[in-house]
């Protein structure tokens, strides 16, 4: 077994070079099985050692958001502290509870965290957002998805309130982004398509309810898990090697296509050009991948009665 | 006869559309990771029916082809999986 075998098709036999083989076919196989148990096994006995970490501003993103709305023609949104508050409370009970959703596993939803920080909407939404590296990245996203382009572009919000908080979910370092419209003012219209989310797009809330909300407090747990910066990156990891074999694999593939069109030779053999076809293909969603993540937006209103 | 063998020579070609058109639904739906996966299982089950059907006119569907194909699909997949979801 020469060197060179490992690379090209056999001289005499015509085989196929060994890293071409099925035997390396099933060992790259297995070697990307076992990258993903051992990413997995990380996350859950050092949680917080895997992740992305980000340079996003709470500033950033409202000048962004207001340069978007402002290609509209639409007032600028102004932060308030109450909005801020219950974006960091929903960020801080998504670490604390392990999703990443509007609506939490225990129930909680967004107007629990914007009634409990003392703002009294009329009309209001929330946005979110989970692992970009950028703000720009984090408003183009959202801006490309209707549902959080129509929060955004919204002419009814007059507030908006961000949070950008980082944190531990499933065992990986997540940068949460989590972005509320409001408005206090009454409305003179119900507003036509409120929502686009996964859940029920209007509802309505007792208007006694607002009066019994609890001021929610952020878990220290989950802020003493963020201290460190995660050491390896999954997502990086996988793109770069998945890469890495997608074209190895390939070039292999041309050169013993090459190779045995020169030799004149034909071999009963599988199809290069369709396996190309499909690592190309892969290799295309790799490249396309982002770890960012922005779900879908929700619109919610509280009815007034004037 | 003869037009029939050239073009099922060439019937790979199906392959490569197929892939095609599948990238561009993989860059349409860029930032829904759970959609694009999707899209290459349907490619990956496409290719593998595609590699059946073609080597049985062809006379040479043996085990040993389809592990290739068969572990092909499954590299594409698995590497994917890591990234994408």
């Amino acid at each position: 077994m020469t060197f060179h075998h490992w690379f090209i098709p056999h001289r005499d036999t015509h085989q196929k070079a060994h890293l071409i083989s099925w035997r390396a076919l099933a060992a790259y196989i297995i070697f990307f099985a076992a990258l993903q148990s051992v990413f997995t096994s990380l996350s859950i006995t050092n949680p917080g050692i895997l992740g992305t970490s980000s340079n996003i501003t709470k500033e950033k993103v409202i000048e962004l958001t207001n340069i978007e709305r402002g290609k509209l023609g639409l007032s600028p949104l102004s932060e308030n502290p109450s909005l801020d508050s219950a974006a960091i409370s929903k960020a801080y009970n998504m670490f604390e509870e392990g999703y990443w959703a509007h609506f939490a596993p225990s129930g909680k939803t967004p107007w629990d965290f914007i009634l409990g920080s003392g703002y009294k909407f009329s009309l209001a939404g929330e946005n979110l957002a989970k692992n970009f590296s950028s703000p720009e990245d984090v408003v183009t996203a959202w801006m490309n998805s209707p549902s959080h382009k129509e929060n955004i572009m919204n002419s009814k919000y007059k507030d908006i309130g961000i949070a950008i908080e980082d944190g531990v979910i499933n065992g990986q370092k997540t940068t949460l982004v989590v972005q509320m419209f409001g408005t206090t003012s009454i409305l003179t219209a119900k507003p036509k398509q409120l929502a686009k989310a996964e859940v029920p797009s209007l509802i309505e809330i007792p208007k006694e309810d607002v009066n019994n909300r609890e001021i929610l407090i952020l878990p220290e747990v989950a802020k003493a898990q963020t201290s460190a910066e995660p050491v390896v990156n999954p997502f990086k990891v996988n793109q770069f090697l998945g890469m890495g074999i997608i074209i190895f694999v390939s070039a292999l593939l041309l050169i013993d296509f090459i190779i045995l069109r020169r030799r004149g030779v034909f071999r009963f053999s599988s199809s290069h050009f369709a396996h190309m076809a499909i690592l190309g293909v892969a290799a295309a969603a790799i490249t396309s991948a982002d770890p960012g993540q922005v779900g879908s937006g929700l619109t919610f209103i509280y009815e007034i009665v004037p | 006869m003869k037009l029939f063998l050239k073009l099922h020579k060439h019937n790979f070609l199906i392959v490569i559309a197929a892939a095609f058109i599948a990238l561009i639904l993989v860059f349409k739906f860029q930032g829904i990771p759970i959609v694009q996966y999707t899209i290459l299982t349907f490619l990956v089950a496409f290719y593998l029916l595609w590699a059946t059907a073609f080597h049985h006119f062809d006379k040479s569907l043996k085990l040993e082809v389809m592990i290739e194909y068969i572990l092909t699909a499954l590299l594409a997949l698995v590497i994917l999986y890591g990234v994408l979801l």
